[in-house]
């Protein structure tokens, strides 16, 4: 798991990246300098709770992706399986084109956990 | 519509520049201003292109479009000098060309880019005084715009090391005096400014400085948790009118937010507009007090509006929250994507713009640019709203 966040955060722009359960347990963590793990965590699970809520409130359930962008930032969250990879950027990236590497590194996690679950 | 007219038929650019103009007068907004612009760019008339967008940031400061238009015109214009002042880095590095380049980034409005500049600076000159001062007021600013802790945590810890690097730098203890009573540190800023007066008795702003700092009730909590209160409540912890020094930090091409009295008619005839045009299922406007002010929907595939509404505020107001927390500015958009589709709030001076789309990649792009056209065209275009509209109660008292 560490293998693949590192890898993701050699991409232009990417700050650091996290693989996080919906209650807040850290999984696997490679972020950057100056984003606190613990910070980063309890963030994940309020906006992973708030969505839930938000979408429970107009008949929806479950969300595979959600970006937040943010005056100096964004905030990248994609469903996992097994948790939620959670991914900090810059403001200026292109976030349709960086999404992609991110969506593989998913891929990679989903293959990882299923080869450890049959292990 | 003159999008079209230029596309579909060649148009010679003088006849194009006067359909432009009309478009300015018969639609005026941000999207007409930025069109003509861009126009006047094409033809090489650029001192035609500054005064247009020059006037329409005065009409429309807060035009994400207008912004953007401004940064590339300076970036090109100061093409030159970002050259020079890279190489002057790499051929003669010293801390005043990394201050050099840290500016032209400021003058720009790439804060982040500044503030990597003075970090590489400081990496190889640590003994910096005027670093340490640039990071301080980039901070600052940022700190002043969108309060979030970190940045007043960095702007004074950067502050103290330069103010121990050199005792005596005037701008330093100033803005250290400044900053520490912006947050209600009454006791330090007590003891910088008497070092100030003290080698300058007839300093009259450190004098009022110094009164505004002793009639605050002191108060003995650690600096970290004044700056936290004052996150909080986003605003300074004394009249930031007698703060001159942080005023000049802060008003690099900031510009205030200001109350605005928005067309409700106008903007439900956007979002039924929208709708049709990106195929959502609903579409809402928000105003700031979280109020409904516009919605729209499908008549064949319902949503509670209500409800939406409710959802597009938490999610605002949830992530807005952490995202101070986390050094990445005040909440702009949230993208949702599940089985049901997008789910899309995008934040205009805290006008909420929301909107439900059904799932396909473009359905999602359609409805960015519509919730960005509305933003700009309806909102960031309403007129400024009169101190009475905007305030009423307390004017009515104060009268």
């Amino acid at each position: 798991m560490h293998n693949t966040l590192r890898n993701l955060n050699q991409v232009v722009g990417i700050k650091g990246s996290m693989l996080v359960t919906r209650d807040g347990m850290v999984i696997a963590s490679e972020l950057g300098k100056g984003l606190e793990e613990e910070a980063v965590a309890a963030l994940a699970t309020s906006v992973i709770r708030t969505t839930h809520d938000a979408l429970k409130q107009i008949g929806e359930e479950g969300f595979s992706l959600f970006i937040l962008t943010a005056s100096f930032g964004r905030l990248v969250l994609l469903e996992a399986q097994i948790a939620y990879l959670l991914v900090v950027t810059e403001r200026t990236i292109n976030i349709d084109a960086t999404i992609l590497e991110m969506q593989s590194a998913v891929r990679q996690i989903r293959k990882k956990a299923r080869i450890t679950v049959k292990d | 519509m003159h999008n079209t007219a230029i596309r579909n038929k060649p148009v010679n650019t003088r006849r194009l520049e006067k359909i432009l103009l009309k478009a300015c007068k018969d639609a005026p907004g941000p999207t007409s201003v930025e069109t003509l612009a861009e126009h006047y760019l094409h033809c090489f008339k650029f001192d035609k292109a500054h005064e247009a967008l020059e006037e329409g940031l005065r009409m429309y400061p807060e035009s994400q479009k207008l912004r953007l238009l401004e940064q590339r015109i300076k970036r090109t214009d100061l093409y030159g000098d970002f050259l020079k002042a890279s190489q002057g880095i790499s051929t003669n590095p010293t801390p005043d060309a990394y201050a050099g380049l840290a500016a032209l980034y400021r003058v720009v409005g790439d804060i982040d880019k500044a503030l990597e500049t003075c970090a590489a600076g400081l990496a190889a000159f640590p003994e910096s005084v005027r670093l340490y001062l640039n990071v301080a007021e980039l901070r600052i600013r940022r700190f002043a715009k969108n309060f979030m802790p970190k940045d007043a945590v960095i702007a004074l810890a950067n502050l103290e090391k330069a103010a121990t690097l050199n005792e005596n730098d005037y701008a330093v203890l100033i803005l250290l005096a400044e900053f520490y009573l912006a947050v209600g540190a009454s006791e330090p800023a007590v003891g910088i400014l008497k070092k100030i007066l003290v080698s300058n008795p007839s300093d009259e702003h450190a004098q009022k400085l110094l009164e505004a700092a002793l009639e605050i009730s002191r108060k003995d909590e650690p600096v970290e948790d004044l700056v936290r209160e004052v996150s909080a409540s986003r605003r300074m912890a004394v009249n930031p009118e007698i703060l001159h020094y942080i005023e000049k930090c802060t008003h690099d091409g900031a510009t205030p937010q200001v109350e605005r009295v928005v067309d409700t008619e106008s903007l439900k005839g956007l979002l039924a507009d929208a709708l049709n045009a990106s195929g959502a299922r609903a579409m809402l406007a928000l105003d700031p007090k979280g109020a409904i002010a516009a919605a729209a929907h499908r008549e064949d595939n319902p949503i509670d509006i209500d409800s939406f509404a409710v959802a597009a505020r938490e999610i605002q107001r949830n992530t807005n929250d952490y995202a101070l927390r986390m050094d990445l500015g005040s909440f702009q958009t949230g993208e949702i994507e599940g089985p049901f589709g997008h789910f899309l709030v995008n934040d205009a001076e805290g006008w909420l713009i929301g909107g439900i789309t059904p799932a396909t990649p473009s359905n999602r792009e359609r409805m960015r640019k519509c919730m960005l056209a509305i933003a700009e065209d309806c909102i960031f275009a309403a007129p400024p709203a009169k101190p009475d509209e905007a305030k009423p109660e307390s004017d009515q008292g104060a009268q």
